[in-house]
């Protein structure tokens, strides 16, 4: 006899070994996610990593040819500077501009770090911001950590990360730097030197508002922001086939309903309202979905409104000013009456 | 007051760090490769940093579990990442195989999704009905319901008198 859990810890056992599971990566990943960007994570994963700096890829290979560890730090007049004018918004103009700080740059006289984070706003969703935090101590030790040169390129095997650690402004006496810390023989940033740079002291000078991620009805409702629009997907794929019986919901199940406005060129459409079921609008739901019929010339992509009901591990799909109604792989001809109790 | 650029961090890389293997092996048990399974557990670690100050004085491995399993069935209907539908389905595991890796995981990959994700949370992670329910955001007759139909679908594939399993599961 061989019990199940004896049959999951054989087959689970003797992991290869992994570097991609990163808690380092998972933060900044978190942070510097845009809207859009969340929502194609996994049709553009490759061009999201190497954007946003989270790119390990397997594959060992030489050392990243980075365009940020060879180029000079961005530089200009540190005259008048301005903390506010600091812009950490576009990750990937961060990764090309910051440099090693300059030979002759002189003394650190302030130094800045910048963060892209989600915060909610009560009554009004999770927004982006952008924080400006200013170094109020240590900056000798800061700049010693600066100082230090890069590590020679090694000709051995290295990861191609894209990690260039935390950018840093600097103001000096007479000029402000875009710069990084020094990177190791693969190109990747000092562990030590991160560190030292994350154990500054900060405080918080700027927060600016970027973008709304999740809108208010997003979060009360569960609705996911923007959600894929399978039923254009999958009008365009072929996928799929025309049920024979009509869908139905568990009515012992908490459903909700989650309509978007169709639907970008991406497809993807915004969530414009959502309400939840009670058992009553469930059961409505179904009677008029027994009226659904199996037509496989619904498949199409025309409507321009869609609305997902769902209680989180399953979905059903209609085009609200469109043909469809679909069930996992499954397309009908949607009955009328169903649009019609779906539209707010 | 001084503040540490990572003070809204504040235990989630120990956490993660400490946690990451184990989620691997749930992920593994999901999705029956290794290279999935680790970007199952990066996305879902990444799930759990966005809420981590509301989850960090409540259970993390909880949301954590919930975060996986919700990235997993979330993947199984994205078009891309389906398994092609056949009308065919592959010769039963042979017995010589069951007591392998291979054989559970061939037998596994014909469970669909849901009833999957019961299977290793109510099995591997010896979670309870209840908190399978809360995992998967369901009902715990639904947990009911698709525990019986998954380990139904393994007694088709796997032999049944070398399959065992708490009988509380299907009541």
């Amino acid at each position: 006899m061989t019990d199940l859990r004896e049959l999951f810890e054989t087959a689970s056992a003797g992991a290869p070994p992994t570097t991609r599971i990163d808690p380092y990566e998972a933060v900044r990943a978190s942070r510097a996610r845009t809207r859009s960007l969340r929502h194609r994570w996994l049709a553009g994963g490759v061009t999201a990593a190497l954007v946003l700096g989270m790119g390990a890829v397997l594959v060992p290979r030489l050392r990243s040819p980075m365009a940020g560890e060879q180029a000079p730090a961005t530089t200009w007049s540190g005259r008048g500077f301005d903390a506010t004018s600091v812009d950490c918004s576009n990750q990937g103009d961060l990764l090309m501009k910051a440099g090693h700080l300059p030979e002759d740059f002189g003394t650190i006289r302030a130094a800045y770090r910048c963060a892209v984070v989600d915060r909610e706003v009560p009554g009004d969703g999770v927004w982006q911001y952008q924080v400006v935090r200013a170094v109020t101590g240590e900056l000798q030790q800061l700049q010693q950590v600066l100082e230090e040169p890069d590590a020679a390129p090694t000709s051995g095997s290295c990861t191609a990360e894209f990690d260039i650690g935390p950018p840093i402004w600097v103001v000096g006496t007479k000029d402000a730097a875009l710069v990084r810390v020094p990177l190791d023989e693969c190109g990747h940033a000092l562990g030590s030197a991160v560190e030292v740079v994350d154990g500054l002291p900060m405080k918080k000078v700027s927060a600016q508002r970027l973008q709304q991620v999740e809108s208010q009805t997003a979060v009360d409702s569960g609705c996911s922001q923007d959600f894929k629009d399978l039923l254009r997907i999958e009008a365009s794929t072929g996928y799929g086939r025309p049920g024979t019986t009509p869908p139905r919901l568990d009515e012992g199940r908490g459903w909700t309903v989650c309509r978007y406005r169709a639907v970008t060129q991406d497809q993807v459409g915004s969530l414009a309202s959502a309400d939840r079921l009670s058992t009553a609008q469930v059961a409505a739901i179904n009677a008029a979905l027994a009226g659904s019929r199996g037509d496989d010339t619904c498949r199409r992509d025309d409507h321009s409104r869609f609305a997902t009901i769902t209680d989180g591990n399953d979905w059903l799909d209609v085009a609200l000013d469109g043909c469809a109604v679909q069930q996992g792989s499954t397309w009908w001809r949607a009955p009328a009456e169903l649009r019609r109790m779906l539209t707010r | 007051m001084a503040e540490h650029p990572e003070a809204d961090d504040s235990g989630f890389v120990e956490w993660a760090t400490v946690r990451r293997s184990a989620l691997r092996r749930t992920a593994f048990l999901l999705c029956g490769d290794w290279s999935a399974a680790d970007d199952l557990v990066q996305e879902a670690l990444i799930r759990v940093h966005r809420r981590w100050r509301r989850v960090a004085t409540g259970n993390p491995d909880a949301y954590a579990r919930r975060a996986l399993t919700s990235v997993y069935v979330d993947q199984t209907r994205r078009p891309w990442r389906r398994e092609s539908p056949t009308d065919v389905l592959p010769e039963r595991a042979h017995h010589d195989e069951v007591a392998t890796d291979g054989g559970l995981l061939a037998a596994l990959a014909q469970v669909p999704p849901r009833q999957r994700a019961v299977l290793v949370l109510r099995f591997w992670e010896d979670l309870s009905i209840e908190q399978t329910a809360q995992a998967l955001g369901c009902s715990t007759g639904n947990v009911k319901s698709q525990s019986a139909r998954g380990l139904a679908r393994l007694r088709e594939l796997l032999p049944a008198d070398e399959l065992t399993y708490h009988a509380e599961v299907v009541k």
